[in-house]
């Protein structure tokens, strides 16, 4: 009885310890901005892109979902 | 042992409604309203009577900035038909807020509501978000976020609304 106790309370626990947020839509300012963005620089971005499709003979696989407002 | 874990799952249900309690957001609860720039500071008590249009948007939001031009638009359109239009920023600073106001002209109330208390009562879904109030202080329309096509889509409800 002791043990369940035990692993209750240490669940509970672990749970409010948890770093995980909900960030709310008005709050995602910070998430707009232009330093926030994966590719903040897109000649660079676009740059890098030819290098790497030009050394690996192929095109794609890069770029990523995230960031940004969430707007709409 | 049953008794106990009994017991401990229902303190946990009863605690965990009391954190996730909201306010009711279908009809508007009495909040203060903060202007910007020529706007009074007032609240929706009253603004009870009128009609209301209620938009939440930022200066970081760019469909928000496609937005102002079709509120401004509504404002006129309405403007003899007891029909406010209240635009409300969520920028963490008035500066934010008004830097935006100052290269997008407004013909409609503007407030600001910095650490989201508004927003929260409103459980806005996402930016921009708009509510259609009607003079009881019922929410009767929400939208959420602004295409080109909003624009069509809101007129007619609104047209719709205020002649019911």
């Amino acid at each position: 009885m002791l043990n369940n106790i035990k692993i209750i309370l240490f669940c509970l626990i672990a749970f409010s310890l948890s770093a995980c947020t909900n960030v709310q839509p008005w709050e995602k300012g910070n998430l707009a901005k232009k330093e926030m963005a994966w590719s903040p620089d897109a000649m660079q971005a676009a740059m890098n892109s030819q290098v790497y499709a030009s050394k690996e003979s192929s095109r794609g696989g890069n770029g990523s979902a995230g960031g940004g407002c969430g707007c709409n | 042992m049953k008794k106990m874990l009994k017991n401990i799952s229902t303190a946990i249900l009863v605690f965990s409604s009391v954190l996730t309690t909201t306010v009711n957001a279908e009809t508007v609860k009495n909040m203060p309203l903060t202007g910007l720039i020529e706007t009074p500071n007032t609240s929706f008590n009253e603004l009870k009577g009128k009609w209301l249009y209620v938009d939440f948007w930022a200066s970081w939001c760019g469909p928000c900035k496609k937005s102002f031009p079709f509120m401004n638009a509504l404002q006129t359109t309405f403007k003899n038909e007891n029909f406010k239009v209240i635009a409300i920023s969520v920028d963490d600073t008035k500066a934010a807020a008004e830097k935006f106001l100052k290269y997008n002209e407004t013909n409609f109330w503007v407030f600001h509501d910095p650490k989201g208390i508004l927003a929260e009562q409103f459980q806005v879904p996402g930016m921009p978000s708009s509510y259609l109030i009607n003079p009881e202080g019922e929410i009767v329309h929400k939208h959420k976020g602004f295409t080109e096509a909003s624009g069509n889509e809101l007129m007619s409800v609104i047209q719709a609304e205020l002649k019911k």
